[in-house]
């Protein structure tokens, strides 16, 4: 009897402990909320090992690692290093470069909790450099760039796992994040630690800041959220507070951008589901019934909580929100195709509407065809990302190595007409612009250009 | 709150309905049976992939996604668990789980692990019930759930019902009187995979749905629910269903947005099991053994 009550026990614990695993996943986020690095990710304290100069002290040195701020820790001091022909300081390491090639690593989640299309990486990686010059391989100074990639199943502790074994073992020379902001943290972290060159899309900005390497590639959440709430007030018209929700999942990184929403419209309701609460749940707080108790809902959650809060709502809400993932023509089918839950929906996007590229980037077109693949908005997107890192590594010059390519980013701008115009004189946070798109439901759904490359409402 | 309650309600019918079958198995067999999450994943995809993509009849998808997920049953019954009738339950438990992997690892490979909507059994806008717009899908499953159970706990009233009893308690004596393990394993496996399935195909249209849906959002409160109604009891697992439904609802409202608890779900959720396992460590309808 007493043993029977044991195992109850036991197994009723051990029910309760497995989900709670799975919701501490990014465990990171408690020493990120707290201000500082990962102490397994390396560059633990700020006292730095290498900086970004370094290896190479035979010329001029591009001066410390940036200096963080006082809650992360200064950056790494920076080391002797030689300038190159282009005249931005090198530090000899060319890790990933040939005479004839570059090696880029790309990470991206294929499966977890938030999965994007498989075959759409597959043949979005290497569109932009295979086909990109008139459906010919893309040369910079010379060298074709070749891609490598892995799935980091939208966990931060694999994200940097694959991060490193790209960076190390497969000899990348810069790293790219397509999405998922706490793997973009992670790897953005080890990118830092190693003076590994890393471009993502906007995410959160905690903990990103102080980062020596890393450069944002479109506005950031916390960048995003005040303009947010400026399109809800003056393109939507909603000017009450109380009319407004926030349905933002209850992490530290997301913290920055409930804060910039909150200040910028006022006293909204916000609501902060867990991690692994389901969207169904939070459907109870917007609507009584089928009469919704906002006009405007920002989201800032993965897809699915997005989706599953949409479809279990009896209203229809205006739902906005700021982002990568939700632009993605896959949730506004999804959406769709749940009683047109979702139709009508606007969030901020780094480009324009893949229905739209054509009217953006013709060569994005070509290329497709050149290739003979079916291109979607994930391609869409990795050809904005890999053009953007054109211009950076023309940027960096012909002596190419990663101490040229940060010293050449740092300070720069660059425009490309797929993602928005950047300038990193103030930053990695270098974007000002978005693209809004909406969501619309005739043809089995897809999202549509409303606005283009705006910097304010 | 009223609105969180009433979604809780209809949020536990699933768990309630997971847990019919789990408790079904367990009574039977008195194994864990954590592959009965992907009885009814196979079921949604299955009927997903007839209705949606070949542009079937509904009833075409419901029929051949209870096959999909009976012939999944009764293929883990006669490859993985009859081999292991005699290993012990810590190793057949785990070869479950190896099941419920193998299965989503398919599902994947086979359908992209993107978000799918199945289409609703039947459309409409919802109901306001105590604030909540539910759906009628969501009335529908709870309605068959309440059958299922009352169904199920007949049927163990049934001659063939005390035949699986039978040889759950005594497998050699059950024999001896003529009632073939065999049949009454297969009989069992196929009754939870197509409870499961159920399952499958009711939740799958209330909300989004993508490979594994099922075991990894549904299975462990699932297993919650068949533990707090008394691990052998059909009525039980209903009940145990519901009021963990009610609790993780009420949890993310009173805990999670009033006091700002995080993991406010599933904190409520472990009080009300310890609480009724010390009080009542058979649960609350189970027997004493």
């Amino acid at each position: 009897m007493s043993r029977k009550r044991i195992a109850l026990a036991l197994a009723a614990a051990a029910l309760l402990a497995l989900p709670a695993c799975g919701q501490y996943d990014g465990v990171h986020d408690d020493f990120v909320e707290a201000g500082g690095e990962n102490p397994g990710l390396g560059g633990e304290d700020g006292t730095g090992t290498d900086g970004t100069g370094g290896t190479d002290s035979s010329g001029g040195g591009s001066g410390g690692g940036t200096g963080g701020d006082a809650d992360d820790g200064g950056g790494g001091g920076g080391g002797g290093g030689g300038g190159n022909d282009n005249g931005n300081a090198g530090n000899g390491d060319t890790t990933g470069v040939t005479d004839s090639t570059i090696t880029i690593g790309i990470h991206a989640p294929l499966t977890g909790a938030a999965p994007l299309r498989q075959d759409s990486f597959e043949t979005g990686k290497d569109l932009y450099w295979q086909y990109g010059n008139d459906g010919k391989p893309v040369e910079v100074f010379g060298r074709t760039v070749e891609t490598v990639f892995a799935d980091d199943q939208y966990r931060p502790s694999t994200a940097r796992q694959v991060c490193q074994t790209m960076a190390e073992e497969q000899k990348a020379f810069a790293l790219i994040g397509a999405g998922g902001t706490d793997q973009i943290q992670a790897c953005a972290q080890y990118a830092a630690s190693e003076d590994v060159p890393y471009l993502s899309t906007g995410v959160t900005e905690t903990g990103m800041g102080s980062l020596d390497t890393y450069f944002a590639a479109s506005m950031t959440y916390h960048q995003q959220t005040p303009m947010l709430a400026e399109y809800i007030k003056n393109e939507l018209g909603v000017t009450d507070p109380s009319r407004v929700a926030a349905v933002v999942t209850n992490t530290p990184n997301f913290d920055d951008a409930v804060e910039g929403f909150t200040d910028a419209f006022g006293d909204v309701d916000v609501f902060r589901p867990d991690k692994n609460e389901r969207g169904s749940s939070a459907a109870g707080n917007l609507c009584t019934g089928t009469v919704g108790n906002y006009d405007a809902v920002f989201v800032l959650t993965s897809p699915t909580f997005y989706l599953e809060m949409a479809a279990a709502s009896g209203c229809r809400p205006q739902f906005v929100g700021v982002g990568v993932s939700m632009g993605l023509d896959q949730v506004a089918s999804t959406g769709c195709s749940a009683a047109s839950s979702t139709e009508g929906a606007r969030f901020f996007n780094p480009t324009p509407a893949f229905a739209d590229a054509s009217e953006y980037d013709p060569e994005f077109l070509a290329a497709v065809d050149a290739a003979g693949i079916e291109a979607d908005d994930v391609t869409w997107m990795m050809w904005g990302q890999s053009k953007v890192l054109h211009q950076m590594l023309e940027k960096a010059g012909e002596d190419l190595d990663r101490g040229a390519f940060l010293d050449a980013v740092a300070g720069s701008s660059f425009s490309t007409g797929v993602f928005p115009d950047l300038n990193y004189k103030d930053g990695p946070f270098g974007a000002t612009q978005v693209s809004v798109l909406r969501n619309v439901c005739s043809g089995g759904g897809h999202y549509e250009t409303d606005f283009a490359f705006v910097n304010g409402f | 709150m009223g609105a969180f309650f009433a979604l809780g309600i209809f949020q536990g019918a699933v768990y309630g309905l997971l847990a019919v079958g789990i408790v079904l198995v367990y009574k039977a067999k008195r194994v864990f049976n954590f592959a009965q999450g992907e009885f009814g994943g196979v079921a949604a995809f299955a009927a997903f992939y007839l209705v949606v993509n070949l542009g079937l009849p509904y009833w075409v998808g419901i029929v051949g996604g209870l096959a999909a997920a009976v012939a999944t049953g009764l293929a883990v019954e006669r490859v993985i668990v009859r081999p292991l009738e005699s290993a012990s339950r810590t190793i057949m438990l785990v070869a479950l789980v190896g099941v419920a992997l193998f299965t989503i690892a398919i599902i994947v490979l086979l359908g992209q692990p993107i978000p799918r909507v199945m289409p609703p059994l039947m459309a409409g806008t919802g109901v306001n019930i105590l604030g909540a717009g539910i759906l009628p899908q969501q009335l529908i499953l709870l309605a068959v759930l309440a059958v299922l159970a009352a169904a199920m706990a007949w049927f163990f009233k049934t001659d063939l019902g005390l035949a699986v009893l039978a040889s759950s308690q005594d497998t050699r004596a059950a024999q001896v009187v003529g009632i073939s393990p065999v049949a009454i394993s297969r009989l069992v496996w196929g009754m939870a995979a197509l409870l499961g399935g159920i399952a499958g195909l009711l939740y799958a249209p209330v909300g989004i749905f993508t490979p594994g849906f099922m075991t990894l959002t549904m299975l462990v409160p699932a297993f919650a629910a068949a533990v707090l109604g008394g691990m052998t009891s059909l009525p039980g697992a209903f009940v145990g269903g519901i009021a963990i439904g009610v609790v993780q609802n009420l949890g993310i409202y009173l805990l999670g947005q009033q006091l700002k608890v995080p993991g406010a779900a599933e904190l409520g959720v472990f009080a009300l099991l310890m609480l009724v396992l010390l009080i009542r460590p058979q649960g609350l309808l189970g027997k004493e053994a």
